[in-house]
């Protein structure tokens, strides 16, 4: 049995447009933008320590989130170069 | 060097690891940094056991992520470097200081991805640990912040 004789309509739920951008992340009703997800993730850690009273500065709070939140191959920074004549670089 | 770079370069270290065969942990501001830590490092720390066969591994994990060595770094410590990689690395022997040794970190390490690879990294608290007892002033200027990340792990943790 399908989903025609099982009374539902069947076939394509989703329109052409909502295929293709399915394809193209950040598009409407396409997959969400690394960044995005990023951000969802940090708004939940957020919320979960809400409560928690921790001592920390906000500031720092935020950078350490974001690195709790990013996961491998997103961008993460590890080193700092010396420049010649002073100074360092990623 | 980008980002990016940064990473894969941690996924070269850990696939020439896997390729010569070399049980190392990763210790230092890398661990911290893999724990979640906003700090930035400019070497890689690896704990390995002085073994013979161990020394014949690093001579070529050496080679192959582009590097010559380990060669000391200076007569008052045990600490090797390899050099000429993209990032030098240095190579811990048997213990870091504050009591720890490879077997104790071994058991509270876990692994992390790094691009498609996987290292074994000590845990946030022994690098702490080890971070406090050397006092060093660039240790104890990182300890806040190393302090602050682990609060927020055990937070997170917790359940609601």
């Amino acid at each position: 049995m399908n989903a025609r004789d099982a009374g539902r309509r069947g076939g394509r739920q989703r329109s052409a447009a909502k295929r293709a951008a399915s394809r193209r992340n950040g598009a409407l009703g396409g997959r969400p933008t690394k960044a995005q997800t990023l951000r969802g993730d940090m708004q939940a850690a957020r919320a979960k320590l809400a409560d928690r009273n921790l001592d920390i500065d906000p500031g720092d709070l935020d950078l350490i989130l974001e690195r709790l939140c990013r996961t491998p191959n997103s961008g993460r920074r590890f080193f700092i170069r010396p420049r010649q004549g002073g100074g360092f670089v990623f | 060097m980008s980002s990016n770079a940064d990473e894969s370069f941690l996924a070269e270290l850990a696939a020439a690891l896997r390729r010569v065969r070399l049980e190392a942990i990763v210790v230092g501001n890398v661990a911290s940094i893999l724990a979640g830590a906003p700090v930035l490092t400019q070497d890689v720390d690896l704990l390995v056991r002085d073994t013979p066969p161990n020394r014949r591994k690093l001579i070529k994990l050496a080679e192959a992520i582009g590097g010559v060595g380990p060669e000391s770094i200076s007569e008052l410590t045990s600490t090797e470097r390899i050099y000429g990689a993209a990032v030098p690395v240095d190579i811990l022997y048997d213990r870091l200081i504050g009591g720890l040794t490879f077997a104790s970190i071994r058991s509270r390490a876990r692994e992390e991805r790094v691009g498609r690879e996987t290292l074994v990294v000590a845990s946030l608290e022994d690098v702490i640990k080890s971070k406090t007892a050397a006092g060093r002033a660039k240790d104890r200027a990182a300890l806040p912040i190393l302090n602050d990340t682990l609060a927020v792990r055990r937070a997170l943790a917790k359940k609601p």
